[in-house]
């Protein structure tokens, strides 16, 4: 049977924390999070709802043969979800969008999501939803398939609440989004019920499993899009990110092929980001790898290698 | 009483951030408008623009023990005026003393601060967790803030359950500026505005209109709406601002060209009042009682 070309890697938000603009990070882009898998087919994956979401929106009539999305949601900060009040296609007949969640702090997507419409908060008019909405709650470790093709498997990582990274596999394209993530180490546990699992097996017992279990979730996968929000100099662990130095390690012993640098910080301006790439790529040689950029409305195809 | 008074758009967007290559001349992040005189700070709104206030604010040098203090006068507590203040500096400093002002009811405005910065949608945990002061204002008379006075008119608006508010601000030296982030583009709204804010010099105007006549822009004015504002109160300089994500520099300076011939036509005294983009790109605009000029 003919192989199908293979999925696209769209960055429409690369951004972390909040959207900005300035004239002097054009290059790069300051949207916030959102990515696109396009598997070709009549559907498509959206990872997270920043307000990077606007292409995909201002881009909708291009693919009118497109009457299904699945949104993969990491977790429930605004930078990642911003944008869902604005999302047109609600008001789409005919139009299906699922969105793929975990809880946070108890309370579910769907109820988040409803959050963001409030009366009063809300600067456009209600839409008027014609598409139909399905909401799937997506545990830590979950495992499911999109469309009955595309292989998903959560993970939970070391952020508020629960946060999820992907891995994402369609036919020979496999891809990782590994959202906002802290390191953990010295007892900077800060993802839902870390602190209980770490009391009841000891933290360092705790520490060692969840980051082999992060590399092993990483084994071989060509392709990884890793939080690089922070640097050596101004890292600030409790707050919940990581940085080049920690996504190469991570990644290097993983064997990844392909490392792309995301959540870039709202105060890294064009040249900072591109100084990043420049000394991590220098490191990262010697392991093989590959170190990019991810800058708004680039596309790569999720080639093995 | 001579005074230096300056104006500066962080943020002239409405209904969400655009940053874009196509908004480099203008601008892409949310209301943020920062009026500075001598030693006083105001913000309009705190929209993701007031981020690009923080960092003059660590330029000044300030540490944790430096007491801070500014206003922020809230229009409305729709997303895109509130969104930015979770990541404003001064808040997580304990010697910041932030005054908010707005037309709405105390609870009213605690209730929005308290969604923009809730656990499930921020590291943090309603407005009380951050450690500044925050004092708020149900502004009902005209209200001393430093050496200003600060009034405002309450507006009715659809799409909130609390009244809206616009805005003018009176200095001794006879700065006057007049501001209106959103409005009901209603003959009704337009004429209460027109009267509140009649004789002042600098007004600063929503223009949220699309590219299309879309939903989103029939509750608000119009780029024709606010020259109307302008030229019914006399206003010496007009600002636009609080443009629709979809309306790039290309699109925004030719409704600039469309207003300028109107007001050609016109044939209005002076060609006043002086139409303008507002924009983040452009340097600290200096309101001064005797003259006003642009600095690069
Ligand atoms: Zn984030
Ligand atoms: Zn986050």
């Amino acid at each position: 049977m003919k192989k199908a070309a293979p999925a696209i890697l769209k960055f429409h938000g690369v951004r972390g924390s909040r959207p900005v603009h300035t004239p002097f990070n054009t290059n790069y882009g300051g949207n916030s999070t959102c990515i696109e898998i396009d598997t070709g087919m009549d559907y498509t994956i959206i990872i997270d709802g920043g307000s990077g979401l606007q292409h995909v929106i201002n881009n909708l009539g291009e693919h009118p043969q497109r009457r299904r999305m699945h949104i993969l949601v990491t977790h429930t900060h605004w930078d990642h979800v911003l944008m869902f009040p604005f999302l047109q296609q609600l008001e789409c007949k005919n139009f299906e969008i699922h969105f793929h969640a975990p809880d946070a702090g108890g309370v579910s997507f769907k109820d988040i999501f409803a959050k963001l419409f409030k009366h009063g908060r809300l600067p456009i008019p209600a839409p008027n939803v014609q598409a139909k909405l399905f909401f799937h709650k997506v545990t830590p470790d979950a495992a499911f398939l999109i469309e009955g093709k595309v292989k998903v498997v959560g993970f939970q990582v070391n952020h508020q609440h629960i946060t999820l990274g992907y891995r994402i596999s369609y036919e020979d394209s496999i891809v990782a989004v590994i959202p906002d993530i802290a390191s953990i180490s010295n007892g900077n546990l800060l993802g839902e019920s870390f602190a209980e699992q770490a009391k009841s097996t000891g933290t360092e017992a705790f520490e060692k499993q969840y980051n082999d279990n992060l590399v092993k979730f990483l084994k071989d996968v060509p392709n990884v899009v890793f939080d690089t929000h922070f640097n050596a100099q101004n890292l600030k662990a409790d707050w919940g990110h990581a940085t080049p130095e920690i996504a190469m390690d991570v990644c290097s012993r993983a064997r990844v092929k392909r490392l792309f640098m995301f959540h870039h910080a709202p105060e890294e301006n064009d040249q900072d980001v591109a100084t990043k790439q420049m000394l991590a790529q220098r490191v990262a040689i010697a392991n093989d790898m590959q170190v990019i950029n991810a800058r708004e409305e680039d596309e790569w195809p999720l080639t093995a290698a | 009483m001579a005074t230096n008074c300056r104006i500066k758009f962080h943020g002239i967007r409405a209904f969400h951030p655009a940053p874009s290559r196509k908004n480099i001349a203008t601008g892409g992040n949310t209301a943020c408008i920062e009026i500075s005189e001598e030693s006083s700070q105001i913000f309009i709104n705190a929209g993701f623009g007031i981020n690009l206030a923080t960092p003059n604010w660590i330029t000044n040098q300030r540490t944790k023990k430096d007491s801070y203090k500014c206003a922020i006068l809230f229009s409305d507590f729709f997303w895109d005026s509130i969104l930015g203040l979770p990541f404003f500096t001064p808040i997580h400093f304990k010697s910041s003393h932030l005054d908010v002002l707005s037309c709405a009811t105390e609870d009213q405005a605690r209730e929005a601060l308290d969604d923009m910065s809730s656990n499930l949608l921020t590291p943090f945990n309603g407005i009380s967790s951050f450690p500044a002061k925050i004092s708020f204002h149900s502004l009902t008379t005209p209200h001393k803030w430093g050496a200003w006075t600060i009034s405002a008119l309450p507006l009715t608006h659809p799409l909130a359950p609390y009244p809206l508010a616009a805005w003018r601000l009176l200095h001794p030296s006879g700065i006057d500026i007049g501001i209106v982030m959103i409005s009901m583009p209603d003959s009704e709204s337009i004429t209460n505005l027109a009267h509140f804010l009649h004789g002042t010099k600098t007004l600063i105007c929503a223009a949220s209109s699309g590219p299309k006549n879309d939903a989103w822009s029939r509750h608000r004015t119009t780029f024709d709406d606010a020259l109307k504002i302008g030229l019914l109160t006399g206003a010496h300089d007009l600002y636009f601002t609080q443009f629709h994500p979809l309306m790039t520099d290309i699109l925004l300076q030719s409704e600039l060209r469309r207003l300028h011939q109107i007001l050609g036509r016109l044939n209005h005294d002076n060609a006043t009042p002086k139409l303008h983009l507002a924009t983040e790109v452009e340097g600290i605009i200096s309101v001064n009682s005797s003259r006003r000029s642009k600095a690069g």
